[in-house]
């Protein structure tokens, strides 16, 4: 049986977690805050949630040193928020051996660069690969303690940096991941971060109606109206241009959408993202966040489009509407998103222009 | 002049109608005049003229039934008698109008935009200098309408608030004197601005209109404006840009050497005796008492964005451009608009370049304000 490393203890690591041993893989879990996986050890497992119903899934180890989680184990996936990516890089850094390999799931937009950065800020010398996944494996949410409800199981895009040992590490990502796509760099993943897309303008347009009904009111289906659609459509023309200009294909996120289940055929069809929305079923009952201070804007902001919005001042593409975005989000949470997002420094490219950047992604 | 000066009030809507019926409660001979291809919002005082002001609040003004001289779409009727001229319309409107009146303007008249919007003034003389006959005529602006209110039904209009301290420029600003004299029998709380770039740029529409619009995008097209504008849609959050833009603002204003009060100072100088106050912008604006029954526009497309980006704050990102002063909160909200709207909102703008003075330096510019061309 292979052993594998699941850093967190949000949604994404108690799926990854049941997920995976039910695949049959050993499962060492550990998380910063111990607290998190505390449940886990009490029920001795987590229960899941799915289409087979419902059941204990026991978890091989839950561990308090992150040191025990990570020691030998070639794949670490770390399945956190964004903004713990940092944390968790320089708690990882002394232990990384040669042959290990990190897994961001997923990575957002710039996380594989961002990461690796972090390991090379915190000493570590030896060039451990970093991958990372366009979007999270899984559909899913914590239902309770140590309860957690998949209900889609996402196929997502895989790439590592650098990219030209992606093929070399998606034989071991698949067999955790059946139907992933491998892609050829991290660009290509972290321009193809749909989740900043579709998260980032509903929030900015509809700050006053999420402050002042804290909420009431569902998140997708009646937040995104006609006008707020087009400008969701508009930031994917942007993120497109951007991938052009780095060679990298993608679909429209419309068709990403529909291709996910995410919507009907008729919607996908009609080519209207206005209607994609309305016709999602599975985001049909998902509410507004009761405040601004939630991910769709503190992480798919200055970990989505912040950074697609600097590759495209490093490639020479305009983002008008991207950048219109970051500012008002900055001002609406007095927090300047360009400066705590993943800037070129952070991601470690600042300085480089389209050439040495595809060269850095590909050779690292 | 005399003591009551007879008015003229050019528009249909919400201003011109309470507008027309506060003055002649206040014992002036009002006549008011819509463009023939507006007539129906006159229609239903063609007859009567008159308009029912009620009042809600306490804005100090009196309410009643209001009887007009003349309700009209002949400018030329509407302006024989008339010794003050108020256009009281949207921005996008000035121009029809003015291209309407000029011909009937007459020695010593003086035409006031109520508000003027940005260039709203310099709009008109620059129409008057093309089409006029030489009249001798002082235009002049003031930085936002003095009412705030709504006409309710064709023959009903109500009032909430009645701005004091509201500022007032004549294009060129060397006639601001002679204008404010004679306007202070119209209107006793007004006040002098040094010239028509002061008030161009202390209009509060420009500031709160868009920004509130704009994070409460989804909630309008949804609720088909169904919460209160400034209640409930001006949250802290929305209060942040509004405040953003406007130290954009006072930034713009001091690069023309104009000291400009925050809008939430001038929010209160204007309020204040109708009870507003707070610490910062957004208190001031979401507990107004004036803004009770404000409720949010039924469509994005409505003047909030149609006439407060293009005459309001594309203007504003292109003195910045001008002047080097940076622009870039008002400038994603105009990015913002235009996607919501769908409308290229920049190429309708009433800027520097479609008031002609495209070419102008920092100096010229100010210049021309205080002294007018040449």
């Amino acid at each position: 049986m292979k052993t594998v490393a699941v850093l967190g203890g949000g949604n994404g690591a108690h799926a990854a977690a049941a997920d995976l041993t039910l695949k049959g893989f050993a499962v060492n879990m550990f998380s910063l805050f111990p607290q998190e996986l505390t449940p886990i050890r009490q029920q001795g497992g987590i229960r899941l949630e799915d289409d087979a119903g419902e059941r204990l899934v026991p978890i091989h180890r839950t561990c308090e040193a992150l040191a025990d989680a990570i020691a030998g184990l070639e794949s670490i996936l770390v399945a956190v928020p964004a903004l713990a990516h940092s944390a968790y890089a320089k708690a990882c850094s002394p232990y990384l051996q040669d042959g290990q390999t990190v897994i961001l799931n997923p990575g957002s937009t710039g996380g594989a660069l961002a990461f690796r950065k972090s390991l090379k800020d915190n000493g570590v010398k030896i060039g451990i690969p970093v991958c990372e996944t366009n979007t999270l494996t899984y559909i899913c949410r914590l239902t309770g303690p140590a309860k957690v409800k998949i209900t889609v199981r996402t196929k997502t895009q895989f790439a590592c940096l650098p990219g030209k040992e992606t093929g070399k590490h998606f034989k071991a990502f698949e067999e955790m991941f059946p139907g992933a796509k491998q892609r050829e760099s991290v660009l290509q993943t972290s321009l193809t971060n749909f989740n900043a897309v579709m998260h980032a303008p509903g929030m900015i347009l509809n700050a006053g109606w999420i402050e002042f009904t804290k909420g009431n009111f569902s998140y997708y289906c009646e937040g995104t109206t006609p006008a707020v659609a087009k400008v969701i459509d508009q930031i994917d023309k942007e993120r497109i241009a951007l991938c052009q200009k780095v060679n990298c294909s993608t679909e429209r996120f419309l068709e990403f959408f529909y291709k996910a289940g995410s919507t009907s055929e008729r919607a996908f069809k009609s080519g209207s993202v206005y209607m994609g929305l309305q016709e999602s079923e599975p985001n049909r009952f998902i509410r507004a966040p009761e405040n601004l201070k939630y991910r769709y804007l503190t992480e798919d902001v200055p970990y989505g489009i912040v950074p697609m919005a600097y590759l495209g001042k490093m490639l020479g593409v305009s983002t008008p509407t991207i950048n219109a975005l970051i500012d008002l989000a900055s001002l609406i949470n007095e927090t300047n998103y360009w400066e705590t997002g993943w800037t070129p420094e952070k991601m470690g490219i600042q300085g480089m222009g389209p050439k040495e950047l595809l060269d850095y992604v590909e050779n690292g | 002049m005399t003591a009551k000066p007879s008015i003229a009030v050019l528009g249909g809507g919400n201003g011109a109608f309470i507008t027309a019926a506060d003055l002649s409660l206040r014992g002036h001979r009002v006549s008011i005049c819509e463009v023939p291809e507006f007539q129906r919002n006159i229609d239903g005082i063609l007859k009567s003229k008159s308009i029912e002001l009620q009042i809600v609040g306490n804005p100090g003004v009196k309410g009643g039934l209001a009887k007009l001289d003349t309700v009209t779409t002949d400018p030329k009727e509407a302006l024989a008698d008339a010794e003050v001229v108020l256009l009281v319309l949207p921005a996008f409107g000035q121009k029809r109008f003015a291209e309407a009146c000029v011909p009937y303007l007459h020695d010593g008249q003086i035409v006031v935009l109520t508000p003027g919007n940005f260039g709203g003034a310099i709009e008109f003389a620059n129409i008057m200098a093309k089409k006029g006959k030489g009249q001798k005529v002082k235009v002049a602006e003031m930085e936002c309408m003095i009412y705030s209110g709504f006409k309710s039904e064709p023959t009903v209009a109500w009032v909430s608030g009645y701005k004091k301290g509201l500022r007032v420029a004549a294009y060129p600003g060397s006639d601001t004197v002679e204008v404010m004299t004679k306007l202070l029998n119209v209107y006793p709380d007004l006040r002098p601005a040094k010239n028509v770039l002061e008030t161009g740029l202390r209009n509060i529409n420009t500031v709160v209109h868009a920004p509130i619009v704009i994070h409460n995008a989804g909630w309008i097209e949804k609720s088909k404006g169904e919460f209160l504008f400034y209640w409930d849609g001006c949250t802290p959050g929305v209060g942040h840009t509004a405040e953003a833009v406007d130290r954009e603002r006072i930034c713009l204003g001091k690069r023309f050497g104009l000291t400009l009060d925050s809008m939430l100072d001038v929010s209160i100088e204007w309020y204040g005796h109708e009870g507003a106050k707070g610490n910062n912008l957004q208190e001031v604006l979401s507990t107004n008492p004036v803004y009770v029954k404000d409720y949010a526009p039924p469509t994005l497309q409505h003047r909030f964005l149609l006439e407060d980006i293009p005459y309001g704050m594309v203007p504003m990102e292109s003195l910045g451009k001008v002047i080097g002063v940076p622009t870039p909160v008002t400038s994603a909200i105009v990015t913002l608009a235009c996607e919501l709207t769908q409308i290229d909102l920049r190429s309708k703008a009433r800027d520097l370049k479609a008031l002609g003075m495209g070419q102008l330096s920092l100096e010229e510019l100010k210049n021309v304000v205080d002294f007018g061309p040449n």
